[in-house]
């Protein structure tokens, strides 16, 4: 097991009134453990609101949870800003709209030491290939590319500190679904080639069955159910998977 | 009942010329539902917009007909369609929480349509307003009348934005892309409360969507754009059985891997 979380639950404050006082508590997630199998993908699945991104977060260290640990494997990951990686779903606000592709390129690559600067060019135009773009949108601005091509660049870079694991926030959800289904193939390409674990969130379960070989349904941040991809979907235990699959089915 | 003919237009962003539609053509009988399917970037909403010539500034149509009960809009002075717009014909648009202006409650946005087309008076106007509440399924509808936009959630918003576009019992209803940004069970109760007050009203609609799986559940026809082309149009269950050009057998592709279960 590459990842193992326990228990995590996470509660933020709700403020109101005057100087900020603490009038209630939001409860993101309730004690969902889990663990992720090296190179597989952990579908995570929910409607929005069911705890999906706070999830990714915690697991991504970018919060800390307010109970539990996730722990990760340390023979494989010991660097771990550099061995997980994280894409979110936007890919118009997360690329920096004042850097030219190859400064968001090169920045992970100069910050772990995995090219010497006369190496840099070489390296992103590498990278640039593995998500099947040219040479030309080195020079280029992120307002230059569709959003299909900015999530493609998020790839590329996401992959320019040769990450072990690659935490997945809902990145299809804004395109659409011809672009969708090529940026998934070149994703389940990147894994094969690259022996990468994925941890998938996304509330479209057509696309979780397509990427997944394991699936957590999260509502209102409990885990309801999870197994492997085949049986939940032909077996769903909890009426509100079934229900999601029903959605889905239409 | 619509139908548009040859139609060109091109956006002149400072100087370039970019043809959006290159003699787009369609037509939308009555009470039929015709789904307008294509990529983004095919020019789906361009269409969308053209009807009632809500284009921007830089946008020009240098040829074309669009006739919509006889009368050809793109000739129809300002006057003359602002008639046409909202009372005739209604929008949805994608982002519910957009098109909704946050600084005014719903319930005084759905009454704007009705004081403005119908003359009603600003108490048969909220009697209305509520009515039109119950239509979309809203509970509670008095406390919903008095919140702004951000206080409801984006299914909600776009059941708001549904019961503004019924206001003046439109004969034909244009949705672009109304269920993108919500959640699969949001979708699936917008959607079946569309057909339902589809049925119940009879108006035409016209839907775009970039997902055959959503065209597929609610129209008659599919009309597939691509560059401002459109490239097949056809019976729903004909462009399913048996797709003839490149991008709808591509559009089919994406449909039966990730659009459908």
């Amino acid at each position: 097991m590459i990842i193992h979380a326990a228990h995590i639950s996470k509660y933020f404050a709700v403020e109101g009134g005057m100087y900020k006082r603490r009038t209630g508590l939001v409860r993101a997630l309730e004690d969902v453990s889990f663990s992720v199998r090296e190179s597989s993908t952990l579908g995570i699945v929910g409607e929005s609101g069911s705890g999906k991104t706070t999830l990714a977060k915690i697991v991504a260290r970018l919060i800390a949870p307010s109970k539990g640990t996730v722990e990760f494997d340390l023979a494989r990951i010991n660097n771990f800003r550099k061995d997980v990686q994280i894409i979110f779903q936007n890919p118009y606000a997360s690329l920096d709209p004042k850097m030219r592709i190859k400064e968001a390129l090169y920045e992970p690559l100069l910050i772990h030491r995995l090219a010497a600067p006369r190496q840099l060019r070489d390296k992103a135009l590498e990278l640039l290939d593995i998500v099947e773009m040219g040479e030309d949108a080195l020079v280029r601005f992120p307002a230059e590319f569709s959003g299909g091509q900015r999530q493609r660049i998020c790839i590329a870079r996401a992959l320019a500190t040769q990450p072990k694991c690659i935490i997945l926030d809902e990145p299809l959800s804004s395109l659409d679904l011809t672009i969708q289904l090529k940026l998934l193939e070149l994703l389940l390409r990147v894994k094969e080639k690259f022996r990468l674990t994925y941890l998938f969130i996304s509330h479209n379960l057509s696309v979780i069955k397509y990427m997944a070989d394991f699936v957590i349904v999260l509502q209102e941040g409990r885990i309801v159910e999870q197994g492997g991809m085949h049986e939940l979907f032909s077996h769903p235990s909890h009426p509100y998977t079934a229900s999601l699959l029903r959605s889905a089915r239409r | 009942m619509l139908e548009i003919s040859n139609l060109h237009v091109h956006f002149d962003l400072n100087g370039t010329i970019v043809k959006a539609l290159c003699g787009v053509a369609l037509g939308v009988g009555p009470k039929e539902t015709l789904a307008v399917a294509g990529e983004s970037g095919s020019g789906k909403t361009v269409t969308a917009l053209s009807v009632t010539r809500l284009l921007p500034s830089s946008a020009r149509v240098t040829s074309g007909e669009i006739y919509f009960n006889g009368d050809d809009l793109l000739l129809l002075g300002e006057g003359a369609l602002r008639k046409v717009r909202g009372k005739e014909i209604a929008y949805i648009f994608q982002e519910p929480g957009t098109f909704l202006n946050p600084v005014y409650t719903v319930g005084n946005q759905i009454m704007e349509p009705l004081l403005l087309h119908q003359g009603l008076s600003r108490a048969e106007a909220f009697a209305e307003a509520l009515k039109l509440l119950a239509l979309v399924r809203i509970k509670q509808g008095r406390r919903v009348f008095f919140s702004y936009p951000h206080q409801l959630s984006g299914g909600m918003n776009q059941r708001i934005g549904i019961a503004m576009s019924l206001a003046c019992r439109p004969r034909l209803l244009i949705a672009d892309e109304p269920t993108t940004a919500l959640d699969v069970t949001t979708e699936t109760e917008i959607l079946d409360l569309l057909c339902e007050l589809k049925s119940n009203f009879g108006f035409s609609l016209l839907f775009i969507t970039h997902n055959l799986s959503i065209a597929r559940r609610i129209a008659d026809r599919i009309c597939v754009m691509h560059k401002g082309f459109v490239v097949e149009e056809a019976d729903t269950e004909r462009i399913f059985s048996s797709p003839q050009h490149f991008h709808t057998k591509e559009l089919i592709r994406a449909y039966q891997a990730i659009g459908t279960l």
